[in-house]
C-alpha cells in the first residue's frame, strides 16, 4: 500500500470508529430516555397504589398490585425494592407478599442454586431483603463459595434473616476464608442478636485470630451481655489474647458491657505492660463505661508518657459527667503536660456555654510541658 | 548526492518516523485504558445491587474518618465547602480545616460562620512540619455529634503538603480523607471511597475517587444539583480531557494494579500508614502523586500484598480554570510536579522489585506523560522541516497528522461514549454535541498550548524555580448568580 493509500485507509478506519462512537452515544442516550419515560408512564398509578398498600391498604390494593403485568411490575420493582429497605413490621410483610405474588421469591430460590455469579448474588440479596426463611440452607451453602463477593452477600442476607442457626456457619466461613472482612461478619452476627451468643462464645475460643476478632467485634456491637460468662470471657481476651487487634476490640466491647468485671479488666489493661494501642482502647472504653470510680485512675493517666493514652484519658474524663469535669478543671491548673491535656478537654466542656467560663484558651503546644501555657 | 548531505535527511526521516509511531502508541494505550475502564465500570455497576453499600452506613464498625481540608486564601468558598462536607452521609467523621497562613479573609469567614472559639490543644506532631501551628479553634456550638466534629487550625504558611501534614498529625481517626476547599463531594462520596477498605481491609492502603468538572453546573449549598457542559470552550475542552486522561485512564490503570496518582482533591488513606511514610513531601509540587508513589515503594519494600484503588462511583466536583492565564499556571505546575516525582523516584523505574509499577507504569509516565509535550512540539517543528528538506513527503505528514490528531479525537470520543454507557452525568442532547465539538477542538490549538506550558514546567523544575500553592480564581458556589463565565452556577432560590 503506498503512502496515499495508507492515509486514506487510516482515515476511513478512524472515521468509522468515530462515527460508531457517536452513534452508540446517541443511541444509548435515546434508549435510556425512552426507558425512563416508559417507566414513568407505566408506574404512575401503581406507585400511588404501592404507597397506599404500605400505609394500610387492604387486600384489594394488594390484589391490584399483584395483578400487574410483568412489564409493569418490572418497571415498578426497583421502587418496591427501595421501599423494602425503608419499612418494617406489617408494611414489610405486605410488601414481601407482593413480591411473592409476582414470583420473585420462587425465581430467587431457583437462581440462588443456579450458575452465574451475578445471578446467584442478586438472588441472595433478594432473599435476604425479603427475609426469606426457606432460603436459609441455600444461603448457608453460599458461605462456602470461593468467591468473596458471594460470601459477603450471603453473610448480609443471613444477617437480615436473623437466624441464630446460621451464626456458627458464618464464623466457620471466616475460619475457612480469613480474608473475609471481620467487620461484615460481626455486623451480621449483631443483626442475629443475642441469640448468637453461644456461637460467639465458641468463636472467642477459636484458634483463628480472625474468628476471635469477629466474635469480639460482634459482642462490641451487641453491647449488653447475655451472660456474665460472656463478660468474663471478653475480659480474659483483653488480658491474654495474642492478637493486639483482638485485645483492642475486647477493650471496646467491655466498655459497652458495663459490668464490674469490665471495669476491673479495663483498669488492669491500662498498665504499661500492654501495647499503646490496647492501653488507649482500654482508656477510651473507661469513658464509654461511664464508671465514676474510673476518675482517679484516669487522672493519673493524664501524665502518661504515651500521648495517645494521655489524650484518651482526658477525653474519657469528659464523658464521666460532673465528677470527670471537676477532675479536669482541678488538673488543668498545673503547668505540666498532664495539665495541658486536662485543659484541652476541659475547654470543650465550656463550648456552647454563653458565659464562656472555661479556662483562658492558650496557644497550641509544642513538646515541652511549659509551652502549653506560652503566650 | 553525497553522504555528507544525505545523513541529516536520513536522520530527520528516522526521527519523524519515530514520532509517528510514538503518536500511534500513545493513542493506542489511551484507547486500551479507556476500554479497560469501560469493562471495569460495567463490572462495578453489575455488582452494585448486591454491594451492600447501605450496610457501610449502618455498621458501627465502619471506621471513622478525618476529613482534611487545607485552605489558602479560600475565603470565597470555604464556608460553603465545610457545610457541604458536614452534610456528607457517613456514620462518624470529623473535619479539620487547616488555614495555611491565608492573607485574605478565610479565617474571618470561618470564625463568623461557625462562631469559632480558640481552645488549648496538645499538639505532638509525628510528622515534622514547617509552618508553626498558631492556634486551634472549635465552634462554640458543636456542628456535629461531637464537640470537635469541626476543628479549624491556623498555622504559618508552609504550603499545601505542610498543611495536610499538620492535619494528619491532628487526625483522631484511623482513616484520613484529603479534599480541596473548592471540592464539592457527592453525598455518599465518603461511604463509597471507604468501601474498598471494608471489603478488603488487609490489603487496601489508599483509594481515590473521580474528580469531575463543576463548571456550567447548578449548585446549592456546596452540592451540584444539575450538571451541564460549560458554554465556553476552554472549560468544555477540559471536561473531555478530564474524562479521558484523569478519569478513565486512572480507572484503567487501577484495574491493572498500576494506579500512580490519587488526586489531592479527593483521596482516602490509612492515617498510620501516612505517618509511617512521613506524610506528604512539602518540597514536592506534585505532593499527591508523590505520596502514592511512596506508598507503592513502602509496601513493595515490605513485600506486603497491597492495593491502591480507584473507585468509579463517588464523585468530587471541582472548578477548572476558565482563563488561559490560570490554566497555564496550573499545567505548568502539574508538569513540573510530574518531572520532580519521576526524577525523585527514578530508582523505581525499570526495577523488577517494584513489579508493574517499576516495569510498566513509571516507564509509561516517563515516555508518554512527561515527554509527550516535548515530542508534540518537536513534531510541529521537525515535520515541516522534513517536508521542506525532502526527508519526508506530504503523505507521511498526513499520516502523522492522522495518527496524532484524528486518532486522538477518536480516543476522546471513545471516552465520551464510555461516559454515556457507564456513568452518564450530562443529560442534555446539547451536551453530546458540546463533547463531540470539544473532542475535536481540543486538538486544534489547546493541546499545543498545553504542550508549551508543560515544557515550561519541565524547565521550571530543572531550574528549580520557586513555586507555591498556585492561584486559582475562586468564584464560590452557592452564592447568588453572577455573570457568566461558566462558573458553577448557584441554584435560583
Amino acid at each position: 500500500m503506498d503512502g496515499a493509500g495508507a492515509v486514506i485507509t487510516m482515515l476511513l478506519v478512524l472515521a468509522a470508529i468515530a462515527l460508531g462512537a457517536v452513534v452508540l452515544t446517541v443511541a444509548t442516550r435515546a434508549v435510556r430516555q425512552h426507558r425512563a419515560r416508559r417507566r414513568v408512564r407505566l408506574t404512575a398509578e401503581p406507585r400511588k397504589q404501592l404507597v397506599a398498600l404500605l400505609v394500610g391498604g387492604g387486600d384489594d390494593v394488594l390484589d391490584q398490585l399483584g395483578g400487574l403485568s410483568p412489564a409493569t411490575w418490572r418497571a415498578l420493582e426497583p421502587t418496591a425494592v427501595a421501599m423494602l429497605a425503608k419499612v418494617s413490621g406489617d408494611a414489610r410483610l405486605t410488601l414481601a407478599l407482593l413480591f411473592e405474588r409476582h414470583g420473585v421469591i420462587a425465581h430467587a430460590l431457583a437462581d440462588v442454586r443456579g450458575s452465574g455469579f451475578c445471578r446467584r448474588a442478586n438472588a441472595a440479596e433478594t432473599l435476604g431483603a425479603l427475609r426469606c426463611r426457606p432460603a436459609l440452607l441455600d444461603l448457608v451453602f453460599l458461605l462456602r463459595s470461593a468467591r468473596q463477593e458471594i460470601r459477603m452477600v450471603a453473610l448480609r442476607a443471613l444477617g437480615r434473616l436473623g437466624e441464630p442457626a446460621a451464626a456458627e456457619a458464618m464464623l466457620a466461613s471466616l475460619a475457612r476464608y480469613p480474608l473475609t472482612p471481620t467487620s461484615v461478619v460481626a455486623y451480621t452476627l449483631y443483626e442475629v442478636g443475642q441469640q448468637s451468643s453461644p456461637a460467639l462464645m465458641r468463636g472467642m475460643d477459636h484458634s483463628s485470630p480472625r474468628v476471635r476478632l469477629a466474635a469480639i467485634e460482634a459482642v462490641q456491637l451487641l453491647g449488653a451481655p447475655s451472660t456474665l460468662r460472656m463478660c468474663t470471657r471478653v475480659a480474659h481476651a483483653l488480658r491474654a489474647d495474642e492478637s493486639t487487634a483482638v485485645r483492642g476490640h475486647a477493650a471496646a466491647a467491655l466498655g459497652r458491657l458495663g459490668t464490674q468485671t469490665a471495669l476491673t479488666a479495663l483498669l488492669d489493661a491500662t498498665a504499661s505492660t500492654q501495647t499503646p494501642a490496647v492501653r488507649t482502647a482500654a482508656v477510651l472504653a473507661l469513658g464509654t463505661l461511664g464508671a465514676r470510680s474510673a476518675v482517679t485512675p484516669l487522672c493519673a493517666l493524664l501524665a502518661d508518657r504515651e500521648h495517645t493514652v494521655a489524650h484518651a484519658a482526658a477525653r474519657s474524663l469528659l464523658r464521666l459527667g460532673p465528677a470527670g469535669h471537676a477532675a479536669l478543671r482541678a488538673r488543668s491548673t498545673g503547668h505540666d503536660l498532664a495539665a495541658a491535656h486536662a485543659a484541652e478537654s476541659y475547654a470543650i466542656t465550656t463550648l456552647g456555654d454563653p458565659r464562656g467560663t472555661g479556662p483562658t484558651p492558650a496557644p497550641t503546644t509544642g513538646r515541652a510541658p511549659h509551652s502549653s501555657r506560652s503566650a | 548526492m553525497n553522504a555528507a548531505t544525505e545523513w541529516p535527511r536520513t536522520a530527520l526521516a528516522a526521527v519523524n518516523g519515530s514520532i509517528l509511531w510514538y503518536f500511534l502508541a500513545i493513542n493506542t494505550i489511551q484507547l486500551v485504558l479507556t476500554l479497560l475502564a469501560a469493562v471495569t465500570v460495567a463490572r462495578h455497576h453489575r455488582r452494585l445491587p448486591f454491594a451492600g453499600s447501605d450496610d457501610v452506613y449502618r455498621n458501627s464498625l465502619t471506621p471513622p474518618v478525618t476529613v482534611l481540608m487545607p485552605a489558602y486564601n479560600e475565603g470565597v468558598c470555604v464556608v460553603d465547602a465545610i457545610h457541604a462536607v458536614l452534610a456528607l452521609r457517613y456514620p462518624r467523621f470529623e473535619v479539620i480545616v487547616i488555614d495555611d497562613g491565608s492573607t485574605d479573609d478565610t479565617f474571618e469567614q470561618l470564625r463568623a460562620a461557625f462562631d469559632l472559639v480558640e481552645v488549648p490543644h496538645v499538639y505532638q506532631p509525628t510528622i515534622p512540619t514547617r509552618g508553626a501551628v498558631r492556634s486551634i479553634h472549635l465552634p462554640a456550638v458543636p456542628v456535629g455529634p461531637e464537640p470537635d466534629t469541626l476543628m479549624v487550625v491556623r498555622k504559618d504558611n508552609g504550603g499545601k503538603a505542610d498543611a495536610l501534614n499538620v492535619g494528619i498529625n491532628l487526625a483522631a481517626n484511623p482513616m484520613v480523607c484529603m479534599v480541596d476547599a473548592d471540592s464539592m463531594l457527592d453525598p455518599d462520596a465518603l461511604l463509597q471511597v471507604v468501601k474498598p477498605f471494608l471489603d478488603d481491609p488487609l490489603t487496601v492502603v489508599a483509594t481515590g475517587g473521580i474528580v469531575r468538572v463543576a463548571n456550567g453546573g447548578t449548585t446549592l449549598a456546596g452540592r451540584i444539583l444539575d450538571v451541564r457542559m460549560p458554554s465556553r470552550w476552554l472549560p468544555r475542552i477540559q471536561v473531555v480531557e478530564y474524562l479521558r486522561a484523569f478519569i478513565l485512564s486512572r480507572i484503567g490503570w487501577s484495574s491493572l494494579g498500576g494506579l500512580l496518582i490519587i488526586s489531592g482533591a479527593f483521596g482516602m488513606f490509612q492515617r498510620d500508614l501516612l505517618k509511617e511514610v512521613g506524610g506528604l513531601d512539602p518540597d514536592c509540587i506534585g505532593e499527591d502523586a508523590d505520596l502514592v508513589v511512596r506508598l507503592h515503594r513502602a509496601m513493595r519494600d515490605r513485600g506486603a500484598a497491597y492495593r491502591v484503588s480507584f473507585v468509579a462511583e463517588p464523585v468530587c466536583w471541582s472548578e477548572v480554570p476558565t482563563s488561559f492565564r490560570v490554566l497555564a499556571a496550573q499545567r505548568r505546575r502539574w508538569h513540573r510536579g510530574l518531572f520532580e516525582i519521576l526524577t525523585k523516584h527514578r530508582a523505581v523505574i525499570g526495577r523488577p522489585r517494584y513489579g508493574r509499577i517499576g516495569l510498566v507504569v513509571m516507564p509509561y509516565f516517563v515516555l508518554f506523560e512527561l515527554l509527550a509535550p516535548v515530542v508534540e512540539l518537536a513534531a510541529l517543528v521537525l515535520v515541516p522541516v522534513g517536508i521542506l528538506s525532502g526527508a519526508v513527503d506530504a503523505a507521511f505528514a498526513w499520516q502523522l497528522a492522522i495518527a496524532a490528531y484524528v486518532y486522538a479525537i477518536v480516543v476522546t470520543l471513545a471516552a465520551t461514549t464510555t461516559e454515556e454507557l457507564c456513568f452518564p452525568r450530562y443529560h442534555r442532547w446539547s451536551d453530546i454535541g458540546a463533547m463531540v465539538g470539544a473532542a475535536t477542538v481540543e486538538n486544534v490549538g489547546y493541546r499545543q498550548l498545553v504542550a508549551v506550558w508543560q515544557v515550561v514546567g519541565i524547565a521550571d523544575a530543572i531550574r528549580k524555580k520557586k513555586s507555591g500553592w498556585g492561584t486559582m480564581t475562586r468564584t464560590g458556589f452557592g452564592k447568588p448568580a453572577v455573570p457568566p463565565d461558566d462558573r458553577a452556577r448557584p441554584s435560583p432560590a
